[in-house]
């Protein structure tokens, strides 16, 4: 017996979609968090790591809540699940992180997806209130960056911790000054397609 | 091909967008894409790139002048980078302004600036300073937020305050993490301390 395939419903407005995918990859940094703060590197390690992970777990949270809030308002479902592009590498990845250093630096893989998704997107929106929102967003999400980034650079100069005050920074390398500042305009090649948080 | 297709319709577009205000006195408007009110916010913006410009200049003026004791290797670096950032930021803002065929912004035209050259110079400590550089770059971020949001056309002006503002971010969050002593990172940026056109002098 052959048939005609099913009718491809149409696609969902421009808006809806870019939300659904911005909403999925907060959903996947918030479960990408909450592993990372169970792990005893973290759970048992140096006060500021644990805190950074324990906030931007709650920020990505807020965001998360935001977009759907956003799609709510466009007459859209919300988005619970995870980014289905990069969710199973994320856990393979996260599951074999056995220190610090790798840790910042997967997070501020993940990080940067997120931010430059959003930074894109606000490019291809015509509704301004959408626009500011996801450049709000990806501009706290750059923060994390930067400040894994600097996480990571202290570790690289081999301090002993993370949190330098004022007086212990003049004993800081050149390269922990740029680490959390490494672009003039905010990249966009890791950005994710549009449609790729399409709800099934 | 889409690539070209891309690159023809912004040529194409800039085009229009010259020609349409340039005709303007001639009574024969073309469209743009830009309105009076997005222009005055690209130029806020340029002016806020331009003040970043001279306040980080000032600051490097004080340590390479030993204000602040012996020059944090680290600071020195950022205040660098920082500087290169917002200058190359004032450019991208008036090479929009040019293509409107409007004039560039070349100083500050700002109605607090004064305030904050007075506040660096009168700073005792680099903690003084990075606070109000942070307060300076929380509040470009934030006008670059809402500049996303009021921009009439999302052309280049919305590509370059959306690629703009999460660099001011970072700034602010490297200067509290490094030399304020702060992880402190709200969930959102916002727009509460964003400038106003009306803080344009000129």
């Amino acid at each position: 017996m052959t048939g005609s395939p099913p009718p491809t419903p149409p696609p969902a407005p421009l808006p809806v979609q870019v939300l659904r995918t911005a909403a999925a990859l907060e959903n996947l940094a918030v479960e990408s968090y909450t592993t990372a703060a169970a792990m005893p590197l973290v759970a048992q390690g140096d006060d500021l790591l644990r805190d950074l992970v324990v906030r931007n777990q709650a920020h990505h949270a807020a965001h998360a809540l935001a977009f759907n809030h956003a799609l709510l308002g466009a007459g859209a479902a919300r988005q619970t699940a995870v980014d289905g592009r990069y969710a199973a590498i994320m856990r393979q990845r996260l599951a074999h992180v056995t220190d610090p250093a790798a840790l910042a630096d997967l997070l501020t893989e993940l990080e940067e997806i997120n931010a430059q998704t959003c930074v894109r997107f606000a490019t291809l929106c015509q509704d301004g209130r959408l626009r500011s929102l996801l450049v709000n967003i990806a501009s706290v999400e750059a923060q994390h960056t930067s400040h894994l980034r600097v996480q990571r650079a202290l570790l690289d100069g081999g301090q002993a911790g993370p949190g330098a005050t004022e007086v212990a920074a003049h004993t800081l390398p050149a390269a922990v000054g740029t680490a959390g500042i490494p672009y003039a305009a905010y990249p966009t090649a890791d950005s994710s397609a549009i449609n790729e948080g399409g709800v099934r | 091909m889409s690539g070209t297709a891309t690159r023809r319709a912004f040529v194409l577009g800039v085009a229009g967008l010259g020609a349409g205000l340039a005709l303007d006195a001639c009574s024969s408007p073309a469209p743009s894409p830009y309105d009076t009110a997005s222009l005055q916010t690209v130029a806020l913006g340029a002016a806020l790139e331009n003040q970043a410009v001279s306040a980080y200049q000032a600051f490097a003026a004080a340590l390479r002048a030993g204000r602040f004791g012996r020059t944090d290797p680290a600071l020195d670096a950022f205040v660098r980078s920082a500087t290169a950032h917002h200058t190359e930021h004032a450019a991208t803002w008036n090479a929009i302004l040019r293509e409107a065929r409007k004039p560039a912004v070349s100083g500050i035209p700002l109605t607090d600036h004064g305030h904050v050259l007075d506040t660096i110079a009168a700073a005792t400590s680099v903690g003084a300073v990075v606070s109000a550089l942070e307060d300076l770059e929380n509040r470009a971020a934030q006008t670059h937020v809402a500049a996303a949001g009021s921009l009439h056309d999302n052309g280049p002006a919305v590509l370059a305050a959306a690629t703009i503002a999460p660099v001011e971010a970072m700034h602010a969050a490297t200067l509290g993490r490094l030399w304020g002593g702060r992880q402190a990172v709200a969930s959102l940026l916002g727009t509460d301390a964003a400038a106003s056109r009306r803080e344009l002098t000129g």
